[in-house]
């Protein structure tokens, strides 16, 4: 994997939305709204259920404690380090008591600097949109719909920045709830959340706007409704993730491999799966035509992918994709004719009309990263030797001492914790760097093995240089994980974060990036997708690219 | 942290504290995963495990982690040939981390005495790794001055006093019967005082806020006029 190329990266069939909505659907979950309690400034509290019907019983319930705020404008900051949001979040694992909910209310709206327990499985909070939210409610209240032009272009009303699961500040690990088989696929909990947000959100816009004017109100026209996602507001605390997790990054990636792989391998496509790729293909280049960024970087890339589309609709016309082993030769093409970030699209439409194929991989997209890998100390340096050339070729050829390559420093700041990244000749940082340059350590590494006998054993490098003990775990750990590394250099003076970002948020099922500075990015979530009370009777894939048509009225 | 009252903690939480106060106090990045994993599975056990990290890097702290590696031994032989011998580190302390991934890297442990090791309850976790291993024992023992502590696949168990105070420690196999496990807990709760020490080492790894730090540490935020 390079960086470019996971900079690239679109959401596709397998990431962890679509997954949850698939599974909503088919298993006929159950959603409702027991508690929606606020003042006309969005101050309150409300409940929104979400009952997993189970076999043998009994059902499982999840409930989003949702509580909004009087946030003052000067408070509003999308940085981790905020105090205070207008909507603050927690995903409970049940139907929450009055007790709990009281306990909910002492600490979810204080975020890092409160306490949530093992009865919770995330913990959030989401900032309006000023511009946006303040002109829907008014529209609202008005009793008219919105400006189709402005719900375009913002997409959504609040924008989380941060969902934080798995364990953290007292929440339930993974592993106490990675038994559940609707929470087996990565990102399921805070999936969860995200998708009840967006809910609440909406509802309590539409509160506002009646609070503020009862007598001539209106709601959102669904068609209008649901094209509002969930904003995110993604900084640099999501980009260190991607490289301490590799096993699970090899499982995400290895499974979109195979997935690609079983759809090279059809030998003939069926004229409704012709038609499936033709009809997704126009609905990206609307998706395509309505995402907007101000980043340099992003609208060249946005630029290329335009010219991309045009290249790929006259290659498809003149093409059969009836002939045999077409997606194979489309992919080839794709590879051969067009920018990263065109080839990554293609490799994500061809797998929209295989679900009957590749759905059955969002199973195998988690792991099991509860315990370090265990170090098989009797390999000889020569066996190590080979193994670091094989896999840290590129880093073994780098010259690290030539200022650029090592110019940055993953450090955290003391200031809420927050990961930063830092210039390590400029700033006093270099003592608080974190392991986040795989590839450097692994040179590092390889110099000091170099000078070991080859018949001495890692175990006894290893106690001489435990310096150098997380690169040999992470390289035994490659062996079976072939996707887990970056192979790239995650200091180099021209590191892009966004990349880092992207690769993850797309594996979420993120859309329409908008990336605010090298280490910042805003994404839509949900956008397009079926409400609650829609799941049912909504196709829940169709959503991910959608009609590229203007709405009722 | 101002409050005196015991923090409920979830696994992963204790695990990645106890992994960066081991960082704060110097050790590698690669001995801190494994610190992190004994750590926590001391606690599952019902250990008071952020106690004796506490405690172990209040001996430890200052000292050159590779200085704390087992040597090889008196004898002069490789440290292979050592593990039916006596284990020591260069300054007289033996680290219970390092001594234990060393074991784990070697795929066995034979009876010998490790000569100085701090909290050696923090060597069982290692120890029970080691018994997944085919045609191992069914058990380890160790043993030292008014102490005790068993360790099976299922269970880690002490008797009498938890410290050495670095004197030697026996460590031998054994065929106990392992049909009493122990079901592990999945929250920590650890005291005020030992939270507030964890942090305290593990404060050492944050780089202190600057305006330069945050304008471009984490990209300067921009006017939420949108």
């Amino acid at each position: 994997m390079r960086l470019e190329r996971m900079g690239s990266f679109h959401q596709c069939r397998l990431s962890f939305m679509r997954t949850l909505l698939r599974r909503m659907k088919r298993d006929r979950w159950i959603f409702d709204r027991p508690l929606f309690e606020f003042d006309a400034a969005g101050v309150g509290t409300a409940l929104y259920t979400a009952t997993v019907p189970t076999t043998p019983g009994p059902d499982r319930t999840y409930t989003l404690v949702a509580f909004g705020h009087d946030l003052a404008p000067e408070m509003r900051s999308d940085r981790v380090i905020a105090t205070a949001w207008d909507a603050t979040f927690t995903l409970h694992d049940g139907t929450p008591t009055a007790d709990d909910i009281d306990r909910l209310r002492q600490n979810v709206p204080l975020q890092e600097a409160g306490r949530v327990s093992a009865k919770e499985l995330t913990l959030s909070r989401a900032n309006r949109s000023v511009r946006a939210f303040s002109e829907v409610v008014d529209a609202l209240a008005n009793g008219r719909q919105p400006n189709v032009d402005l719900v375009d272009s913002v997409g959504y009303l609040m924008r989380t920045t941060a969902v934080y699961g798995s364990g953290k500040f007292g929440a339930a690990d993974r592993t106490s709830i990675e038994d559940r088989p609707e929470l087996l696929a990565p990102f399921q909990v805070e999936m969860l959340t995200v998708f009840l947000i967006r809910a609440f959100v909406m509802d309590l816009v539409e509160h506002i706007a009646a609070a503020k004017a009862p007598d001539t109100a209106v709601t959102l026209e669904p068609s209008l409704r649901s094209r509002f996602g969930v904003g995110n507001s993604t900084g640099l605390g999501m980009a260190p993730f991607l490289i301490t997790h590799p096993r699970l990054i090899n499982n995400w990636v290895s499974a979109r491999e195979e997935a690609l792989a079983r759809v090279r391998a059809v030998e003939r496509a069926t004229d409704d799966e012709v038609s499936a790729f033709v009809n997704v293909l126009s609905r990206a280049r609307a998706t395509v035509d309505s995402w907007h960024s101000e980043h340099p970087a992003q609208r060249r890339k946005l630029t290329d992918l335009q010219t991309d589309l045009d290249l790929l609709d006259a290659h498809v016309s003149r093409s059969t994709l009836a002939d045999v082993y077409a997606w194979d030769s489309l992919v080839a093409w794709a590879h051969d004719t067009l920018s990263v970030e065109g080839q990554e699209l293609v490799v994500s439409l061809v797998l929209e009309p295989y679900g009957h194929l590749i759905d059955d991989l969002a199973d195998h997209m988690h792991a099991d990263e509860s315990l370090p890998v265990r170090i098989d100390g009797s390999q000889s340096m020569a066996t190590v030797r080979e193994a670091l050339e094989a896999r840290y070729r590129w880093a073994l050829g780098t010259d690290w001492d030539d200022g650029h390559a090592d110019a940055r420093a993953w450090y955290v700041s003391e200031e809420k914790l927050e990961p930063r990244l830092g210039e390590r000749h400029v700033e006093p940082i270099s003592d608080y760097e974190q392991p986040l340059q795989p590839g450097r350590d692994a040179a590092r590494m390889y110099h000091d093995l170099c000078a070991w006998d080859d018949d001495c054993t890692l175990a006894e490098f290893l106690r001489v240089h435990p310096e150098h003990r997380h690169s040999a775990r992470r390289l035994l750990l490659l062996a079976d994980s072939p996707y887990g590394e970056i192979r790239d250099n995650t200091i180099d003076a021209k590191m892009l974060p966004i990349d880092l970002l992207r690769s993850k948020l797309s594996f979420f099922g993120a859309t329409h990036f908008d990336p605010r500075s090298d280490r910042w990015v805003r994404i839509t979530m949900f956008r397009g997708a079926p409400f609650p009370d829609d799941v049912a009777v909504s196709d829940p894939d169709a959503w991910s690219y959608p009609e590229p048509v203007g709405i009722d009225g | 942290m101002a409050n005196s009252e015991p923090l409920d903690l979830s696994l992963g939480e204790f695990r990645s504290l106890v992994a960066k106060a081991f960082r704060g106090a110097g050790y590698g990045w690669g001995l801190v995963e494994d610190a992190a994993f004994a750590g926590g599975r001391l606690a599952e056990f019902g250990f008071d495990a952020g106690g004796i990290v506490v405690e172990l890097l209040g001996v430890v702290d200052g000292v050159n982690p590779k200085r704390l590696m087992p040597l090889t031994p008196r004898t002069g032989a490789t440290v292979e040939a050592a593990t039916n011998k006596v284990w020591e580190s260069e300054d007289g302390v033996l680290c219970p981390v390092a001594v234990g991934t060393t074991l784990v890297d070697l795929g066995y442990c034979r009876p010998g005495t490790f000569e100085g090791l701090v909290q050696p309850v923090l060597l069982a976790p290692f120890l029970q790794a080691l018994l997944t291993e085919p045609g191992g024992p069914g058990g380890f023992v160790l043993d030292w001055e008014h102490g005790r502590c068993e360790v099976t696949s299922g269970r880690i168990s002490l008797v009498g006093a938890a410290n050495t105070n670095g004197h030697a420690v026996a460590v031998s196999s054994s065929n106990v019967d392992n049909t009493s496990a122990t079901q592990p807990v999945r929250r920590i709760c650890v005291d005020a005082a030992t939270i507030a020490q964890l942090h305290g080492f593990a404060h050492r790894t944050y780089a202190p806020a600057t305006e330069s730090s945050r304008q471009n540490g984490a990209g300067a935020e921009e006017p939420n006029g949108d």
